[in-house]
């Protein structure tokens, strides 16, 4: 693994993680707001999206690791991130939030699952 | 953190060595300061990812505890090992009864969050192993004091080079032979012999580490600073998420039915966790790994022309142990 592949790690990383940050902090912004009816669902996708968040960076970590080339793989994970912010801008109200939320948790799975594979 | 007194020390050291344009000791306490960096990234490592399961243990004891709900132990009776990579399952706590799909969901993503820490800390542990052995052998070479330690530090900078370019793989450079002797051996019998030797070797070891000059995507240490770099932030990562969730579950904790007493150690607990929290946020592995890179950069200027470089390398190497040693505290409390 040479420095140019690490540094596409980082990049599309960092991609996956702004996404998952930027939804952790809409969620928490909506879950002071909420009503009670609403507040344990919201809580939950919240840990689920920030249980996501770490997935994405120790799965980051290990392909660092590994002795796998990138090779054209970064293509189809920019594709994955472009759907994750597809996805994100669909979560604007409470319910929207607690509906779309396991989507996007489902594409960071398959963020992991690019670092996992190298895919290439 | 160096204490100011060793800085002063160290610069009044550098200014008398520049004056008289000698030492027995050439770069020794600059070369031991970047070993203890690189230990504190090694127990940074460590302590971080210990620190990342207790989290986790007790997010689970805080989430279990304020719902009461009914509990059973999985894959405890057995050593069955998971598809794949040969790891056996945790036996672990976890909740009887039926879970949502986002419980269930969290459920799996925490656990498999921990076998991934397990590869993390695991993959982790031969580059670490490499950089160690690397700047030990540097310190034996500078502390040698005679031509016995000064062969044996030799020969641990050898194989310490190798192991660099091997961890670095395709992208680490070659090692070059060491330099030959450049002192006629009567010299040794005076001292000044050594100290050019030691110089020469230092200078061809550091040069090697370093990797081309000006060219940022080759070199052993840069391509395993930066691959460390990701290791500790993916550890920094979990700790951070699973810090953000035990402050939530502390903070719905303390509510007006619980007594005065309760109420107060509750408070005082989530302030010390916020302050970890705080901690984590501030903790850059990539800066530490970058100053790393610098230090050792300087070195290489430093030893080549001492005069013009060993301020700069002074600043340098004491940036690095600090930023080290601040991110093995934040990685381990």
């Amino acid at each position: 693994m040479g420095m140019t592949d690490l540094e596409a790690i980082r990049a599309e990383r960092d991609k996956a993680l702004a996404i998952l940050d930027e939804m952790i902090e809409d969620g928490e912004t909506k879950l002071a707001d909420a009503l009670e009816a609403d507040r344990e669902a919201l809580k939950i996708k919240i840990k689920l999206l920030r249980a996501r968040r770490a997935s994405i960076a120790l799965a980051a970590a290990v392909k660092a690791n590994s002795s796998q080339q990138m090779a054209d793989a970064v293509a189809e994970l920019k594709g994955i991130t472009a759907k994750m912010t597809e996805t994100a801008a669909r979560m604007v109200t409470v319910t929207d939030f607690i509906g779309q939320a396991s989507a996007l948790a489902r594409s960071g799975v398959a963020v992991i699952g690019f670092f996992k594979s190298g895919a290439g | 953190m160096l204490p100011k007194s060793r800085k002063v020390l160290a610069s009044l050291l550098a200014g008398s060595m520049i004056l008289s344009g000698c030492s027995p000791y050439r770069f020794s306490t600059e070369v031991a300061a970047v070993d203890t960096g690189v230990a504190a990234i090694s127990e940074a490592v460590t302590s971080g990812a210990r620190a990342a399961r207790n989290d986790t243990a007790l997010l689970q004891r805080l989430e279990l505890t304020r719902r009461r709900f009914p509990l059973r132990t999985a894959d405890c009776a057995t050593a069955r090992a998971l598809s794949g990579d040969g790891a056996i399952a945790r036996c672990r706590v976890a909740r009887r009864g039926t879970l949502t799909e986002d419980e269930k969901a969290l459920a799996e993503t925490r656990e498999g969050n921990l076998a991934q820490l397990d590869r993390v800390e695991a993959g982790a542990r031969r580059p670490i192993a490499a950089l160690q052995q690397y700047t030990a052998a540097l310190r034996a070479l500078t502390r040698s004091e005679d031509r016995q330690a000064f062969d044996a530090a030799s020969g641990r900078l050898q194989v310490s080079l190798q192991a660099l370019a091997s961890v670095a793989g395709p992208q680490g450079v070659a090692v070059a032979p060491a330099v030959g002797a450049v002192a006629h051996a009567g010299f040794w019998l005076v001292g000044e012999g050594l100290d050019q030797e030691r110089r020469a070797r230092l200078e061809w070891a550091v040069t090697q580490a370093q990797g081309p000059v000006n060219a940022m995507a080759q070199g052993p240490l840069r391509t395993i600073s930066e691959g460390l770099a990701l290791s500790l932030e993916g550890i920094a990562g979990l700790r951070l998420t699973i810090n953000a969730d035990i402050l939530d579950e502390m903070a719905d904790g303390i509510t007006p039915a619980i007594g005065g007493d309760a109420y107060l150690a509750g408070i005082t607990s989530l302030q010390e966790r916020a302050a970890v929290q705080d901690g984590l946020r501030r903790a850059s592995p990539r800066l530490v790994m970058t100053r790393f890179v610098e230090a050792h950069d300087k070195l290489v200027l430093a030893v080549r022309d001492r005069n013009a470089g060993f301020g700069e390398l002074l600043v340098a190497v004491d940036g690095f142990e600090e930023q080290a040693t601040a991110l093995r505290a934040a990685l381990s409390r």
